[in-house]
C-alpha cells in the first residue's frame, strides 16, 4: 500500500511537539516512580542510594518518556494519515492522478 | 424644648449603646477593635469571616476580658479543674484558655473527646501532648464546614499525618511509623490522593473526636469490630478481608511469603522483560538506519514480480475487530488505572479531575476491562470455531526455530549475517507479542476481578492472594502499559521502514512487498511459483 508520508510526518511531528508541552515532565517523573518501584521489589525498601537501584530509576525514566512520547507521536501520525488518505480519496485532482484501477484482489 | 432635649440624649446614647455592642460583640464588616492591638500575621480577618466562627466576637472564646480596657481587669481565672490541660496547651497554644472555650459550643464533641485516647495524651503526662482541636481542624479562625468542597478528603487525611507522620512525634510517641505510608500506598489512600471525596479517611475507620487504642474493645479497628467496620462500605465484609486492609506494606502479609514472592517476581520479570525488549529495539534501530543507508547507496529491494498482487490479506475482519477492541480497551485501562497506581503524582490528580474524576475514573476503568474481556472471550470463540471447520494452523505456537531467528536477525542488524531469516507468517516477534497479550489478559483480569469483588475473593481464597492480587496487578500494568507503547509501537507503527504504521490493522492487507522482505517463507508458500526479483538479480550473478 503507498501512501503519501507527508501527512503521516507533520501529524507525527504534531504529536511529539505536544508531548514536549504537557507529556515530557510528567512522564519522567512517571517512569522514574515505576523505576522506583521495580527497585523496590528487587533491592529491597527503602530503596537503597547505589548505582544499579539509580541505574534503574534511571531506566524507569527512559522508558516512561519514550513510551509516552510514541504514543502520542502515533496517535497524533495515525490521525495525520487518515486524514490525507481521506483528503486524498474526497479530491478531484486524486482521481485524475490514480486513473488505474486497484490491483487489490 | 426639654422633651426634644431628653429625646437627643436618648438617642445618642443609643447610638452609641448599640454601635458599641455591634463592635464588641458580633464581628461586623468592619475588623473588631480587638485587632487594633491584637493583629497578628497569621489571622486575615477575611478568612475569620468566611469561617464557620465568622458570627462570634473574640469576646466568645477569649473570655474574661472588658474590651476595650481589658488591661486594667485582670484576666478570667482558670478553673481548678482544668489547670493541668491548660498547662499542656500552653506548649500548643498562644492563647490556652481559649481552647477551654470550644466546650461552650460543641459539648458533645468534647465530651466525645474526654473519652478518646488523644484525650488521655492531654490529660496524662505522657512524652508529647496529645491534639488539641485546632491540630486537627487547623486555625480556629479560619475553620470550615467538614462538608464544605474547601476541606477535601486529602486534607482531613493529611491532619492525621501531621503526627502520625511525623518523624518526630514517632520517636517521641512510639506510634507505628509505616502508619502514614502504607495508609497512602493503600487503595484507600490512592483514591483520596487522587480526590476521590468517597473513598475513606483515617476517621472513616478509626472514628473521629471518641477515638480509642486499636487494642481498645470498643475500637472500631479491634480486630474484634473490624469486619463490622469494613462492612460499612464492603457488604459482607469478614475477618479474612479485614486482615487485608491494614496498615502494612502490602507485600508484607502476616507470615505468608505469597505477596513478598510476587511482588519480587513481578518486579524481576518487569524489569528484565523491558531490558530485553529495550536492547531488541536499539538493535533493531541500528539495522534499520543500516539498511536505509545501503538501499540509498544503490542496494535493491526485493522486487514484486509482475503479475501479482499490490496486497494481500493478512488480517481477516474478525481479527481486526479483535485488535480494535484490544487497542480501545488497554489505552482506556492505562488511563484511567496509571494515574491511580502513581497517585502520589500532583499530575495524576490533575489526569483523574480530566477524566470526571476518581469514580468516573473507576467506572470507566471497569468498561476497560469488559471491554477487554469481551475481546479476549471473541477471540476464544474465533478460535473454536476455526478449529470447528479444520481451518485452525496453530502457526503462533513458539517453536525452536524462534530462538534461531532470533539470534540471526540480532546478528543480521549489527551487521555480522548478511540476510534476515526467512520468518513465514509469524515472526518471532508477532508471536511474542501474541503470548505477551494472552499473559497480559490472563493476569489483568484475573487480578483485576479480585479488585473489583474483593470482599467475595477475600471469603473463597486466602486473604494473602488478595494482597498478592493487587501487587501483580499493578506491576503487570506497569510491564503490558511500556511493552505496548514502547514495543509493539515501535515494531508496528515507528521502524523506519513501516512508518507510519502497518495498515493491516485497518484495512486487513499487506504489500507484496513487506510480505517478500517480512514473511518470504509464507510468500512461497502463497505463491510458490515466484521469485522475487532480488533472486533473480541473485541468480544473474
Amino acid at each position: 500500500m503507498k501512501n503519501n508520508k507527508v501527512p503521516s510526518v507533520i501529524g507525527a511531528a504534531l504529536g511529539f511537539a505536544l508531548f514536549l508541552v504537557v507529556g515530557l515532565m510528567p512522564t519522567l517523573v512517571y517512569g522514574g516512580y515505576a523505576g522506583l518501584l521495580l527497585a523496590g521489589g528487587i533491592f529491597g525498601t527503602p530503596v537503597p542510594t547505589t548505582l544499579l537501584p539509580r541505574a534503574l530509576v534511571m531506566f524507569g525514566m527512559g522508558l516512561g518518556v519514550t513510551g509516552v512520547a510514541f504514543f502520542f507521536t502515533v496517535g497524533r501520525a495515525v490521525a495525520g494519515t487518515l486524514a490525507g488518505a481521506i483528503a486524498q480519496k474526497v479530491s478531484p485532482k486524486a482521481v485524475v492522478a490514480q486513473p488505474q484501477p486497484s490491483t487489490n484482489r | 424644648m426639654r422633651v426634644c432635649y431628653k429625646g437627643l440624649v436618648l438617642g445618642l446614647f443609643l447610638i452609641i449603646g448599640f454601635s458599641g455592642v455591634s463592635m464588641e460583640v458580633k464581628a461586623a464588616d468592619a475588623p473588631p477593635p480587638c485587632l487594633d492591638c491584637h493583629r497578628t500575621p497569621e489571622f486575615d480577618f477575611g478568612v475569620f469571616q468566611k469561617s464557620v466562627h465568622g458570627s462570634q466576637s473574640c469576646l466568645d472564646c477569649h473570655g474574661g476580658y472588658d474590651t476595650p480596657t481589658h488591661h486594667s481587669n485582670p484576666p478570667m481565672p482558670i478553673p481548678k479543674d482544668q489547670e493541668a490541660r491548660v498547662l499542656k496547651y500552653q506548649k500548643k497554644s498562644k492563647a490556652p484558655l481559649a481552647l477551654l472555650a470550644c466546650t461552650n459550643c460543641h459539648s458533645d464533641v468534647t465530651a466525645a473527646l474526654a473519652t478518646s485516647v488523644h484525650e488521655k495524651w492531654i490529660r496524662e503526662d505522657r512524652p508529647a501532648a496529645g491534639p488539641t482541636c485546632v491540630d486537627c481542624h487547623g486555625s480556629i479562625h479560619a475553620v470550615v464546614k467538614a462538608e464544605s468542597k474547601n476541606l477535601g478528603s486529602r486534607q482531613k487525611a493529611s491532619s492525621c499525618g501531621n503526627c502520625h507522620g511525623s518523624a518526630e512525634q514517632i520517636v517521641k510517641t512510639s506510634i507505628g511509623q509505616d502508619v502514614v505510608p502504607t495508609y497512602q500506598d493503600s487503595i484507600h489512600g490512592k483514591l483520596v490522593a487522587v480526590g476521590s471525596d468517597r473513598a475513606p479517611v483515617c476517621h472513616t475507620c478509626h472514628g473521629n473526636h471518641g477515638i480509642l487504642q486499636v487494642t481498645d474493645a470498643n475500637s472500631p479497628v479491634n480486630p474484634e469490630n473490624k469486619p463490622k467496620t469494613c462492612a460499612k462500605c464492603h457488604e459482607g465484609a469478614n475477618a479474612a478481608f479485614a486482615s487485608v486492609v491494614s496498615h502494612r506494606p502490602m507485600a508484607h502479609h502476616g507470615s505468608h511469603p505469597g505477596p513478598h514472592w510476587t511482588h519480587i517476581f513481578f518486579s524481576y520479570l518487569t524489569t528484565l522483560t523491558l531490558l530485553g525488549l529495550s536492547a531488541h529495539i536499539l538493535i533493531d534501530l541500528f539495522g534499520e538506519i543500516r539498511t536505509q543507508v545501503r538501499r540509498r547507496r544503490g542496494a535493491k529491494h526485493a522486487g514484486v514480480p509482475a503479475g501479482l498482487p499490490e496486497a494481500v490479506e493478512r488480517l481477516d475482519l474478525h481479527q481486526r475487530i479483535q485488535h480494535w477492541l484490544l487497542i480501545s480497551s488497554v489505552i482506556l485501562l492505562v488511563i484511567t488505572g496509571w494515574p491511580i497506581r502513581a497517585a502520589a503524582i500532583q499530575t495524576s490528580r490533575t489526569m483523574i479531575a480530566f477524566l470526571g474524576g476518581a469514580h468516573m475514573a473507576g467506572i470507566l476503568h471497569r468498561i476497560g476491562a469488559g471491554v477487554l474481556i469481551v475481546a479476549g472471550v471473541y477471540h476464544i470463540i474465533y478460535l473454536l470455531m476455526l478449529a470447528r471447520k479444520k481451518r485452525l494452523k496453530l502457526l503462533m505456537v513458539p517453536a525452536p526455530k524462534d530462538i534461531v531467528d532470533l539470534m540471526d536477525n540480532l546478528m543480521y542488524f549489527v551487521g555480522i549475517r548478511k540476510e534476515r531469516p526467512n520468518f513465514g507468517r509469524f515472526s518471532y516477534i508477532e508471536k511474542f507479542d501474541y503470548w505477551a497479550v494472552f499473559w497480559g489478559v490472563a493476569i489483568m483480569v484475573g487480578t483485576g476481578f479480585v479488585y473489583w469483588f474483593p470482599v467475595n475473593f477475600a471469603t473463597w481464597l486466602p486473604s494473602w492472594i488478595v494482597n498478592a492480587a493487587q501487587l501483580a496487578h499493578g506491576e503487570e500494568a506497569t510491564l503490558a502499559a511500556l511493552a505496548l507503547f514502547v514495543w509493539h509501537f515501535y515494531n508496528v507503527h515507528l521502524r523506519p521502514s513501516i512508518f507510519p504504521m502497518n495498515w493491516a490493522w485497518l484495512n486487513g492487507k499487506i504489500s507484496t512487498e513487506a510480505l517478500i522482505e517480512e514473511h518470504p517463507l509464507e510468500y512461497k508458500e502463497m505463491f510458490p511459483n515466484q521469485d522475487t526479483n532480488k533472486n533473480n538479480d541473485k541468480k544473474k550473478h
